[in-house]
């Protein structure tokens, strides 16, 4: 099976520093894919390049078979991202911000999509109020929203429970998994959140300092690591290696 | 182009909501009204002086007295304090509308979303520029109304279809004027890395435009500054502000807003020249304007092209 992410090489410099080092990674259809990695260890810049947001210094990325930096429209209209803190626009309502993107994301439907949208993330009844009355968890939901309005093959998503409460978290997680099982949308998700993790993904990356130093699935990490009682424990003893 | 306009109506709609955006409605209707009232108290104080000179004339046993001169003022020029309102506050105004529109994308992240949408980097400076325009447009176009009906209301002659049309080519001047500094404030609010920086930067070549410029491309006669009676300037004596004004009067762009609204208005010295002649005379100078406007356009749509989103921070 061709993966639906790769990456080949994937490097990005900022003057002398290396964010990401030849970062090789593959992820199938269907998966919910944990990057872990402490503050700056590159994780938001390997979102930032998938998503065409940035160029990488050298080597390639593809999304479903479309180069990132060659094909970036063809990328652009097969992903969905939700950046860590995005706000939006406070002074419009919830159906006004949902319309605005899904018309930019070149929804045949906006509408329709914008029902469906909140239905699947449960906000039914609260599209014309604004979007500034709303708690931050409730914010992520409408983010993960207008994420999927045009039915993305794949989700990104940088740190999405950041800053939430505990009701937040579940509530998301359960969005999360519910767009995986669903939809079949592959998702890729930054985090630092060693719980939320192992609740939610199925595979699991850890970068350190721009290198990858794990790829597996949750499955066979468990097993690998079956002397640690934890995924806290095997994520620090990767680290420490 | 369906994407610019779906951008144009989300900047339109998000601007109308909010405050700023009402102050500064509210502020050029009051400075508009402040205008018209200003300019009839100042037509009524001259009638009185003129009527009680003629009195007095009179009772010294004078016959031969001149005719009113204030009957043949239009009434055009009682709204020629408006030139200095729109060129010192209206300016600044603009500065922060076009700040706003792009760093409350910047500031809320939603310009990370929008990239990673098919749309091109250009289609949201047009969109956002043609937001900016609209509403600036439609509060100088609301300036321009009050200001038409006030003179129905204060005790002015009534202005006549010339004396409008003078008046709402005024105001589209005021407007393209006003939409050279929001893209100035758009401009540096992609570039800027703070907030402070991003409004401080406009506003230094507002200072420059509005103050500096206009002295040394006019020889540093301040009383032309401020007054578009072009009997009050001075001839330029100095070798320095000679050749100041040769090298730097094209580019004063004050100065050019407050010749060509001077002319439309008129003034109480001279009287407005009629349209035509006005924007044929000032062709130059209303190329010059565009080209700037078009110049910091360019900038914009190269500044966001090389714009990093990921590595964007914005301190206050």
């Amino acid at each position: 099976m061709k993966p639906i992410i790769s990456t080949n090489n994937l490097t990005k410099k900022y003057k002398d520093d290396i964010a990401l080092n030849h970062l090789n990674l593959e992820i199938n259809k269907g998966e919910i894919f944990g990057f872990l990695g402490h503050n700056g260890a590159g994780k938001t810049t390997t979102v930032s390049i998938l998503t065409t947001l940035i160029a990488p210094t050298s080597g390639a990325a593809s999304i479903c078979g479309y180069d990132t930096q060659t094909e970036g429209l063809e990328v652009q209209k097969r992903i969905g991202y939700l950046p860590e803190n995005v706000k939006f626009y406070d002074n419009l309502t919830v159906y006004e911000n949902l319309e605005y993107l899904a018309k930019l994301s070149g929804t045949d439907n906006p509408k329709g999509k914008i029902d469906e949208a909140l239905k699947f993330i449960d906000f039914t009844g609260y599209e014309n109020k604004k979007l500034g009355e709303f708690s931050k968890g409730m914010r992520q939901r409408i983010g993960i929203a207008q994420a999927i309005l045009h039915d993305p093959e794949v989700l990104f998503l940088d740190e999405p429970t950041s800053g939430l409460d505990p009701m937040g978290i579940k509530k998301l997680r359960e969005i999360i998994i519910k767009l995986n099982k669903e939809k079949g949308m592959t998702i890729f998700m930054n985090t630092h959140l060693l719980s939320e993790v192992a609740k939610t993904c199925t595979t699991i990356g850890v970068l350190n300092h721009g290198n990858l130093i794990y790829l597996d699935s949750l499955e066979n990490t468990m097993k690998k690591f079956k002397d640690e009682s934890s995924l806290e424990e095997i994520y620090f003893s990767m680290e420490n290696k | 182009m369906k994407n610019t306009l779906t951008i144009t109506f989300a900047e339109i709609k998000s601007l109308f909501r909010e405050r700023i955006v009402y102050s500064i409605t509210l502020v050029f209707i009051l400075m508009s009204m402040a205008s018209s009232f200003i300019g009839w108290s100042t037509f009524t104080t001259a009638n009185a002086v003129y009527k009680s000179s003629v009195v007095f004339l009179q009772g010294q046993g004078i016959t031969n007295i001149a005719s009113n001169p204030l009957l043949k003022i239009s009434t055009l020029t009682s709204f020629d304090n408006l030139i200095i309102y729109i060129s010192l506050i209206g300016a600044l105004l603009a500065i922060i509308v076009g700040h706003h529109s792009m760093m409350h994308e910047r500031k809320s992240g939603i310009l990370q979303v929008l990239f990673t949408r098919p749309v091109t980097k250009k289609s949201v400076i047009f969109g956002k520029v043609l937001g900016l325009s609209i509403t600036i447009f439609s509060i100088v176009g609301i300036t321009a109304l009050i200001s038409i009906l006030s003179s129905y209301f204060l005790p002015l002659t009534p202005l006549n279809f010339s004396d409008i049309s003078h008046l709402l080519v005024f105001f589209f001047i005021s407007f393209l004027y006003m939409l050279f500094f929001a893209v100035i404030g758009l401009y540096f609010a992609i570039n800027a890395k703070s907030q402070s920086l991003a409004l401080f930067l406009p506003v230094c070549i507002w200072v420059g435009i509005t103050f500096i410029l206009p002295e040394l491309g006019t020889g540093l006669t301040p009383t032309a500054l401020l007054n578009p009676v072009t009997l009050l300037q001075l001839p330029i004596l100095d070798t320095f502000f000679q050749v100041s004004q040769k090298l730097l009067a094209p580019f004063s762009l004050a100065w050019h807003y407050y010749t060509i609204s001077g002319e439309l208005l008129g003034s109480s010295f001279t009287a407005s020249l009629p349209i035509l002649k006005v924007l044929m005379k000032n062709i130059l100078q209303i190329l010059t304007l565009l080209g700037g406007t078009f110049i910091f356009l360019f900038l914009s749509i190269k500044s966001l092209e090389r714009f990093d989103s990921k590595g964007d921070v914005v301190n206050e």
